[in-house]
């Protein structure tokens, strides 16, 4: 189907909704009007002032009969935004105001509303929180419409999407993000505007429908009836693939159906393997919206909550009461499930209305993490006092990203006491303590586990930079990335040793880097005798199905004799090959494969960190 | 007879004065003829404009004062205050 004469083109955005999509683009055209521009002459004044009545009544029945529609097959969330609309079109700040131009500026009743909504608009462009600052976005909406029907255009074109369309589209407004999910017949998103908290986001992620944002000028790039497979997790989107492309990305979206079937079937299960070994398995979010599906896959809490959305796509830093809002929804969302808080884990050219560092030659040792936050104390204790205030809404756990010795994880707890004796003090409620741990994902903090795990409540692996940090390779260099080997001898012998430094310090050790989530690993894992792996909503199915088939004492076995073999190649067939024989009967064609080493990277040297800064842990 | 009254309160739902709960704020306060002024964080608005008091940007915890002039001007308050406490519907 992939077309060789075309030549593929690539572009970049913002994941904002996870999946896989392959499909043929529908362009959703809604260009910007311009607003004419007129004087009045006196006589003509009472008559415009009747026009613009008229279209704001025109907008309201237009709201009340999309929000009527909505309402019946969507639920509540996006009529609540059509209502707001809807009293947005009688706001004494836009009407009064409209008029007063009307009448004393003399000028059309276009040009007044669009003059009147800049200027609402810039009021809002001062609130430093983000979600209050986004309304602005409303305005702009409420404005569009009250024009287009003083122009007397077609405002609610029933769009027709063929089915499994991939939606290209400048912008998407929030009635027409939520017409077309409602549809079911969207395969995926694209917008050049947008970040994560777009209406188009959250709308996407709602539906589980894949989405990227923020993509540049991909309304103009792309063609009707392109062919399109994008990925709503790093943000590509590859118009006309190559057939090879074209594969993986199907093998892609296959797998991830399946485990979609899988997941029905094993929601209520626990992950226990056949002589009673129990492992808790966990999901890694960003966003509250992702919960849902989370709960729906049968994670048995969130192992990673990434903070760092909270300092993307903004000009301030965030407030604590922004922090303390987004903490508390997703602990309430989670009931009495445990939630691990990481704090931040960016550099600081990321976070928003700070100086900006110069550019350093090696990030990924540079200051960043829990680096940063130590060097930026305010920034910091500002998210641990909105953790401590949230921590009374759930069962909350926090712990700190790129440990390397105990000093820093001291310094970071009496940061923690501190707020909370302040707090305290205040007469602010924080509720009991809860545990304090740490990311363990430096060579460093694997070596002296023994001494981190005297004072750490809980270790949680993140492979991704341990491994990278152990075998010295850049994951983004394409000249090195094939020295990415999970089953190193040098990990399997780091792993063993954290897990032996917990067990003697009687703490928990989980595992939240991609090697959780890839059942490759899942028996080594077992094992190694983890307590928890988190992973991606998607992949805890297919670990768990294998979890269920093999005893641990097998697990063991196959562990041991993989840890006498030597070179990073001659395990890696052994397992896989073991694996195979294992499991050979569930990976016939439709099952979901073991042996992606790496979920696969698509074009591994070219998008290097995705723009939304989202940090694999 | 016109009257005027007024009361400060704080706002107790997680999510603070967001789309849903200055939609309610404002539809309870159309429902009378007297006028209706918020007053956040030194900042103030009219209670009967959506877009006033979204940019009051107001979150858990704040205090508002809410004026009531007219002359339903105690029934008025009397329901913006019964909203706010009943956290505007929202779950607990």
């Amino acid at each position: 189907m992939s077309s060789q004469a075309t030549p593929t083109l690539r572009l970049l955005g913002i994941g904002a909704s996870p999946g896989v999509a392959v499909g043929h683009a529908f362009i959703l055209d809604r260009k910007r009007i311009r607003t004419p521009k007129l004087r009045l002459a006196e006589a003509e004044v009472e008559p415009e002032r009747m026009r613009m009545k008229t279209a704001i009544d025109l907008s309201d029945r237009q709201l009340a009969e999309l929000k009527d529609q909505i309402t019946r097959t969507e639920g509540s969330d996006h009529a609540l935004i059509l209502e707001a609309h809807r009293l947005m079109l009688h706001d004494p700040m836009l009407v009064d105001e409209v008029n007063r131009l009307i009448i004393e500026d003399r000028i059309n009743a276009e040009w007044a509303v669009r003059r009147v909504a800049r200027k609402i608009k810039h009021l809002f462009d001062n609130i430093p929180d983000e979600y209050f600052r986004e309304r602005r976005s409303d305005v702009d909406y409420v404005a569009d419409r009250i024009i287009r029907n003083l122009m007397g255009q077609v405002v609610d074109e029933e769009v027709e999407v063929p089915a499994q369309a991939i939606v290209v589209a400048h912008d998407l407004s929030p009635a027409d993000a939520a017409l077309m999910a409602r549809s079911g017949r969207v395969a995926g998103f694209v917008t050049d505007l947008g970040g994560q908290t777009s209406h188009t986001a959250i709308v996407a992620r709602a539906r589980e429908t894949p989405a990227v944002v923020g993509a540049g000028r991909a309304s103009e790039q792309i063609s009707p009836g392109d062919l399109v497979a994008m990925d709503g997790i790093r943000g590509v989107v590859l118009v006309n693939p190559s057939d090879e492309q074209l594969a993986v990305f199907r093998e892609e979206q296959r797998r991830h159906q399946e485990s979609e079937r899988l997941a029905l079937a094993t929601k209520d299960l626990p992950a226990v393997s056949t002589d009673g070994f129990q492992i808790r398995l966990y999901g890694n979010i960003e966003f509250l919206e992702e919960i849902p599906s989370l709960l729906a896959h049968g994670a048995e809490g969130i192992g990673l909550y990434r903070t760092e959305f909270m300092f993307l796509d903004r000009k301030t830093a965030p407030t604590e009461e922004e922090h303390y809002r987004a903490y508390r929804q997703v602990l309430e969302a989670m009931g009495g499930r445990p939630v691990t808080i990481r704090t931040l884990d960016l550099g600081g050219d990321k976070v928003p209305g700070k100086t900006k560092h110069e550019k350093e030659p090696n990030p990924a040792m540079g200051l960043r993490a829990i680096r940063y936050c130590l060097s930026n104390r305010e920034l910091f204790r500002t998210q641990l006092r909105a953790v401590l205030r949230a921590s009374v809404h759930g069962n909350l756990r926090l712990m700190f990203p790129l440990i390397c010795g105990v000093s820093e994880l001291r310094e970071a707890r009496s940061e923690l006491e501190a707020c909370r004796t302040e707090l305290g003090r205040a007469g602010v409620p924080v509720g009991k303590r809860f545990p304090v741990g740490i990311m363990v994902e430096t060579p460093s903090a694997a070596t002296i586990a023994d001494r981190l795990a005297q004072e750490a409540d809980f270790f949680s692996v993140g492979t991704n930079d341990l491994i990278q940090y152990s075998l010295a390779i850049d994951r983004q260099n394409r000249e090195v990335a094939y020295l990415y080997r999970p089953l190193h001898l040098s990990v399997l012998r780091q792993l063993r040793g954290i897990i032996d430094a917990g067990r003697a310090a009687n703490i928990p050790v989980s595992m939240c880097g991609e090697m959780a989530g890839d059942p490759l690993y899942t028996l080594m894992l077992l094992a190694l005798g983890f307590d928890e792996l988190s992973m991606t909503s998607g992949q805890i199915p297919v670990v768990k199905r294998f979890l269920r088939r093999v005893s641990r004492v097998d697990a063991m076995e196959l562990l041991q004799n993989a840890m006498e073999l030597t070179t990073a190649e001659e395990i890696e067939r052994y397992v896989r090959t073991e694996m195979d024989r294992r499991f050979s009967e569930t990976m016939e064609p439709g099952a979901p494969g073991v042996g992606n080493a790496e979920p696969t990277d698509h074009e591994p040297s070219e998008h290097g960190a995705p723009p939304s800064g989202r940090n694999t842990a | 007879m016109a009257s005027v009254v007024e009361g400060t309160y704080e706002i107790i739902n997680a999510l603070g004065l967001h789309a849903r709960a200055a939609a309610q704020m404002v539809k309870v306060a159309n429902r009378f003829k007297s006028e209706v002024t918020i007053e956040a964080q030194g900042q103030q608005a009219n209670a009967k404009s959506i877009m006033g008091v979204l940019m009051l940007a107001a979150a858990q915890g704040t205090q508002v004062k809410l004026t009531c002039k007219g002359d339903d001007a105690e029934a008025c308050l009397q329901e913006l205050a019964k909203l706010i406490g009943d956290r505007f519907g929202e779950a607990q």
